[in-house]
């Protein structure tokens, strides 16, 4: 063994083009994964956390190379593969996005994946015990008695019968099910399991034999885990690190107990803080995040979490409260999208006071006072200069000029989150946060040490 | 609690499918009530029967195959004897329903606007222009942006989130008194099911309404009832107070369900053994065959009755609570491997308790 | 295998080094026997073109007085496929047939149409052998079928009893004879062959092209799918009917030539089934797993796609197979089909004579309508059969 990690991913990029018309041109395209980098050492687990969208399980699938990734290298330094040579044009031997077919499928039987549903990850035609062997025959083991009597053996191992063989998945639950697809996947001997979401679709109380069958196997034959997952709680349970996913980037990396205990990127907090905690006495007293997750086909600019970050930076020279600057960035953001519609807004104030009102003859400064309300900015900004740029912007909003308040808004109230787009950086050996909060000061719990320090 | 007469009062309520293996039997005499202001929680995991359950009470299953037993009584008033019609009426009515895939409980041929309107109209002769001023009301209450703008969008224009707000919206409309919620939040990312489980707070505060959850996430269970109801195998298995389900878990399932959740810091613990088959129910307790503590009477006659734990309004259907048995043996039993909440910390950091 | 020659029975003592992927085919048993046996009949066939003379019967060497047509050669392949790839897997895998089986046995009408169908196979293969082909022989003319009678003027020579100038039928021709004398029994058995092979024949043809486009065009995507997809848009609207009046018209007609236009030119229905079928398979999770596993694009076709969808064509051939009985027997109808006694034909040569000789179109007609009925209710039965297995996979 030598101390390299089993496998190293480097700014891996999957972009999904969007087309247009019958001639199919490229009119832009979705970054389901948009460079991402990180190690696997041998007999870890590490676990690729998000929500929905955010480019995890595309991660997974150009990792295994199911699908093509649009760039980037994943080196898979098992086996044989151990000393990791470079080509002689310059390209790494070990990248699996370079592999002949020969290779790739060495590669393949190297690394296996399990998948989240249990009811279509086997054929339904087909014998569990002809499943599990069926890696086996693909890779040339062509002795069948050897075959049947291997999954057999596994059957028993999962914690199932070695006379299941001749059953059909039907027959099955779950939970046995996903103990069928573990046993395929350990039968080629890998030293890499990806794992795409394996227990969200179980119950509780299988999902806990489950995952103490998986940290048991790991345990047993020293295998490297990649974890998808939603859950954190799951991630909690059985890796050893995680990294957080949001729209396509890696946000947060650590060792799992430090990640929990001492999240350093707003998102992680956030999403740490949104898990419902199964005992009444403690309130969930976290911040909720603003909005929906932005889409992957026109990210954000700078540190793509901005539109929805509590924390995000302030302008030089004004001072907020950061309750008021969210505010005023989702009012940024949704100016942005050219999402608001005065005329809606005069409409609903009409119907809002109980006199009859014609909508156009809504006065502009019941316009604007909606505006803020439904934006939650106060009356007034504390900051007397900030108050007068967001006076003239609603100014322009109710006289139709979103364009305007939009330009106004993004010159006065720039923000270095949207400016530019933070890397990973160390806070704690072996932590990385991407967030310009951690980049100028460790500490996150105070936003205007890090503004003044910029 | 109050002790005026409830909402909801549920009785012996036993609903069964008949389907080619034999009769099913999803939820089997059945007892609870709901009192006004109150939100109960049915939890359990599937094939408990809690959804059935819950579409029984309003008899929303389409019957057959389904068959339903037991008194369901609304304000005193039998709901088995109502009218077809007057059945409609309370569903659209005093009862509100939300389910798990709004996608699939709003109707994409019409904007989400114009289904608002149509359920307040049903219930209210209003004319339009008011009907649509509530439903904008209504959207904006439950925070959808710029609701007046989004009255005409249809539901594919929506995000999940936003969705199951609409369809909160729609099933406000009427200003029910019971709101029933077939977990509304297990298809949103965490994220967004803890704004819809804000709303869903702020709005039972000012409507005043009582709501009847289901889940099968403990974490949300914590969050969101006042009172909660454990079933297993289409039985009731226990039933409590909050608090005192998750500090004192008496059935032995209850107990084994919070060990199963992960991430505690501690091992986790699944349960052996599967489900029993609903068409041909063991003799006794529905859990016997799973539970570590039981003794030959478990598998005997009947589900045990729900026994009074000592505690007020708990009560846990179990033999060991029963007369000639010492009910300390459960307890401390889950004592010794410590509840999901037994150590609750209050450290909010990291969504779990670190100690 | 593994250095030392004990075979490995754990998945860890596999010493992979040593295992060499081999090209070699894998064969099933199923396809080796199929395989087998066409060759077989490839060089029953190859003996019969090359060394039998022109007009000896293929058999003369054993004494047996059969001409083999070219009809028959592709009938017997037809039911070699049949027979490995629907009758041999049900024996297969007995735990599913039973339970498909069970589920099949509770619909009663099903039930008949199954007797009532392997009925007709049967004495529609064995029957002909048996029986000699319905000859004309005008002295036994519209005799009545048994039990019933006709006006002695109709007759020329009553095999049965004559009372009150009616003659009656007799058990000698049970069904009745035409206008022509020929025994509408043999006709009738004829017929069944007949219908047996348009309808099986042209199912074969258009299931084994349907489903090899239809999986083809969903597994390779892209301009493979768009352009098979595009063929398949344009056969559609093209006519066979004309082209089969055209070819009746230029060579003459034949059942081989009806057999082939129609099942060469009705796969496109059936091509665009399986392929929005395996469109969704594709998707299935144990195809990315076989995939990631590192099999190959035709394993994963043959061992995964094909028999997951194969299920699904039931619901289309229930419909096809009953559609082309139908054609034929119009196409006969109307003076177009092959010179073979057929129901068709028949219902035509008696519909002059209906007014006091009912049975000559009536007795075929029912026939007709009762196979039709069912194979649509065999159709509907066996996909009621199939579709709750899936249901209750994904419940479980």
């Amino acid at each position: 063994m030598t101390d390299e990690p089993l496998l190293e991913v480097r700014d891996l990029k999957k972009h999904y083009p969007i087309t247009q018309g019958i001639l199919k041109k490229q009119v832009g395209s979705v970054k389901a994964v948009d460079g991402i980098s990180f190690d696997i050492p041998r007999g870890e687990t590490l676990g690729l956390v998000g929500e929905s969208g955010c480019g995890k399980s595309t991660a997974a699938t150009s990792i295994i190379q199911l699908e093509e990734p649009t760039a980037g290298e994943v080196l898979f330094n098992g086996d044989a593969r151990n000393a990791a040579e470079t080509a002689a044009d310059a390209r790494h031997r070990n990248d699996v996005t370079e592999f002949d077919p020969e290779e790739l499928k060495q590669f393949r039987r190297q690394a296996q994946m399990i998948f989240q549903d249990p009811s279509s990850s086997l054929d339904p035609r087909m014998r569990v015990g002809e499943s599990i062997a069926e890696p086996l025959r693909i890779h040339g083991i062509e002795d069948k008695a050897a075959r049947q009597e291997i999954a057999r053996n596994l059957l028993d191992r999962v914690g199932l019968s070695r006379d299941d063989y001749h059953r059909f998945p039907h027959e099955f639950s779950g939970g046995q099910k996903q103990r069928i697809s573990l046993a395929r996947a350990l039968v080629t001997n890998p030293e890499l399991i990806v794992a795409d979401e394996p227990v969200s679709a179980l119950d509780v109380s299988v999902q806990a034999e489950i995952l103490t069958l998986m940290k048991d196997i790991q345990e047993e034959f020293g295998l490297s885990i990649l974890l998808i997952s939603h859950d954190m709680a799951v991630v909690r349970e059985i890796c050893d690190r995680v990294a957080v996913m949001y729209l396509g980037e890696i946000v947060e990396i650590g060792e799992t107990e430090e990640l929990f205990r001492n999240p350093q990127h707003p998102y992680t907090q956030a999403l740490l803080s949104s898990i419902p905690v199964p005992d009444p006495t403690v309130d969930r007293a976290g911040t909720t995040l603003s909005g929906d997750v932005p889409s992957p086909s026109n990210p954000p600019s700078g540190c793509r979490f901005h539109t929805r970050c509590p924390d995000v930076i302030q302008p030089e020279g004004y001072d907020f409260e950061q309750e008021h600057w969210r505010a005023v960035m989702d009012l940024r953001t949704r100016l942005a999208q050219r999402d608001i519609d005065i005329e809606a807004v005069r409409e609903f104030v009409a119907t809002e006071s109980d006199r009859d009102v014609e909508p156009g003859a809504v006065p502009d400064d019941a316009a604007k006072a909606a505006i803020r309300n439904e934006f939650g900015i106060p009356g007034s900004l504390q900051d007397g200069r900030a108050e007068s740029v967001l006076a003239e912007a609603l100014e322009l909003i109710v006289n139709e000029d979103l364009a305007g308040a939009d330009e106004l808004l993004s010159t006065e109230f720039e923000t270095v989150c949207e400016r530019d787009a933070p890397s990973l950086s160390e806070t704690a050996p072996g932590h990385q946060s991407a967030c310009h909060l951690d980049s100028t000061t460790a500490t996150t719990d105070s936003v205007e040490s890090a503004v003044s320090d910029d | 609690m109050s002790t005026n007469e409830p909402l909801l009062s549920v009785r012996d309520l036993t609903t069964t499918f008949t389907t080619d293996e034999g009769t099913l039997t999803a939820v089997d005499g059945l007892d609870f009530d709901i009192h006004e202001g109150e939100t109960v929680c049915i939890v359990g995991e599937s094939g408990s029967g809690k959804t059935v359950a819950s579409e029984s009470i309003t008899r929303i299953l389409s019957m057959p195959p389904a068959h339903i037993d037991g008194e369901v009584r609304f304000r005193g008033q039998d709901v088995g004897a109502l009218s077809d019609g007057a059945l409609r009426d309370l569903r659209g009515g005093e009862i509100g329903h939300i389910f798990q895939n709004p996608q699939d409980a709003l109707n994409h041929c019409y904007s989400v606007g114009w289904q608002i309107v149509e359920a307040i109209q049903f219930h209210d002769d209003v004319s339009k222009a008011e009907a649509r001023e509530r439903a904008i009301e209504l959207l904006d209450r439950v925070g959808i942006p710029e609701a007046t703008a989004r009255f005409d969008d249809y539901p594919h224009e929506f995000s999940g989130g936003m969705k199951q707000r609409v369809m909160i919206a729609m099933a406000l409309a009427p200003e029910p008194d019971l709101l029933i919620a077939d977990e509304p939040t297990t298809a949103l990312d965490v994220t967004i099911q803890s704004q819809i489980l804000d709303l869903l707070e702020d709005i039972q505060e000012e409507f005043g309404m009582s709501i009847l959850f289901i889940t099968h996430d403990l974490g949300v269970v914590a969050e969101v009832a006042d009172r909660v109801l454990v079933m297993y195998a289409g039985k009731l298995m226990e039933e409590g107070d909050v608090y005192t389900i998750f500090k004192e878990p008496a059935h032995p399932y209850t107990q084994a369900l919070m060990e199963c959740l992960p991430g505690r810091g501690e091992s986790t613990k699944g349960i052996q053994g599967s489900l029993p088959d609903p068409t041909n129910p063991p003799d006794g307790c529905r859990f016997a065959d799973r539970c570590p503590h039981a003794v030959e009477d478990c598998k005997k006659g009947e589900q045990p009755t729900l026994y009074d734990t000592g505690t007020a309004d708990h009560r846990v259907s179990c033999v060991y609570y029963g007369p000639g048995y010492d009910e300390s043996r459960i307890l401390d039993a889950e004592l010794s491997t410590g509840g999901a909440a037994g150590n609750g910390g209050t450290e909010r950091t990291g969504g779990m308790n670190d100690d | 295998m593994a250095a030392d020659d004990s075979t490995p029975t754990r998945f860890e003592d596999i010493d992979w080094t040593d295992v060499e992927p081999s090209g070699r085919l894998d064969l099933s048993p199923k396809a080796l026997g199929m395989l087998v046996s066409t060759t077989l009949l490839a060089v029953l066939f190859l003996y019969d073109y090359f060394v039998v003379p022109k007009n000896n019967d293929t058999f003369e060497a054993i004494g047996w007085a059969y001409q083999v047509t070219q009809l028959d050669y592709f009938f017997a392949l037809t039911l070699l496929a049949i027979f490995f790839f629907t009758v041999v897997p049900l024996f297969e895998n007995p735990h599913l047939t039973r339970y498909y089986w069970d589920r099949f046995k509770q619909n009663r009408p099903a039930m008949l149409s199954l007797g009532f169908l392997l009925a007709t196979f049967f004495i529609g293969m064995v029957g002909p052998l048996v029986l000699s082909k319905p000859e004309l022989s005008l002295f036994a003319k519209y005799q009545p079928p048994v039990y019933t009678s006709v006006p002695k003027s109709a007759v020329i020579e009553c095999t049965g009893r004559v009372s009150d100038g009616m003659c009656h039928g007799t058990w000698q021709y049970p069904f009745g004879t035409t206008g022509g004398g020929k025994d509408i029994l043999n006709i009738i058995v004829y017929g069944m062959q007949v219908s047996m092979k348009v309808g099986l024949m042209s199912a074969f043809i258009v299931t084994v092209i349907g489903s090899l486009v239809g999986t083809v065009a969903a597994y390779s995507g892209g301009l493979v799918d768009e352009f098979l997809m595009r063929y398949v848009d344009i056969q559609q609207t093209f006519p066979s009917f004309l082209l089969f009046l055209l070819l009746t018209y230029q060579f003459g007609g034949s059942l081989l030539l009806f057999i082939a236009i129609f099942g060469f030119f009705s796969w496109g229905n059936t091509a665009r089934y399986v392929r929005s079928n395996a469109l969704q398979k594709t998707e299935e999770e144990y195809i990315k797993s076989a995939k990631a596993t590192g099999g190959s694009t035709w394993l994963i076709i043959r061992r995964h796609l094909v028999p997951n969808t194969a299920s699904s064509i039931i619901t289309d051939l229930s419909l096809l197979i009953p559609s082309f009985i139908l054609f034929e027997a119009a196409f006969a109808f109307l003076g177009f089909g092959a010179d073979v006694p057929s129901w068709g034909r028949t219902i035509a040569a008696g519909r002059a004579d209906l007014s006091f000789a009912w049975w000559i179109s009536t007795i075929p007609g029912v026939f007709l309508f009762v196979t039709i009925l069912a194979f649509n209710y065999l159709g509907d039965a066996l996909l009621d059969a199939l579709n709750p297995q899936a249901d209750t996979e994904s419940e479980s």
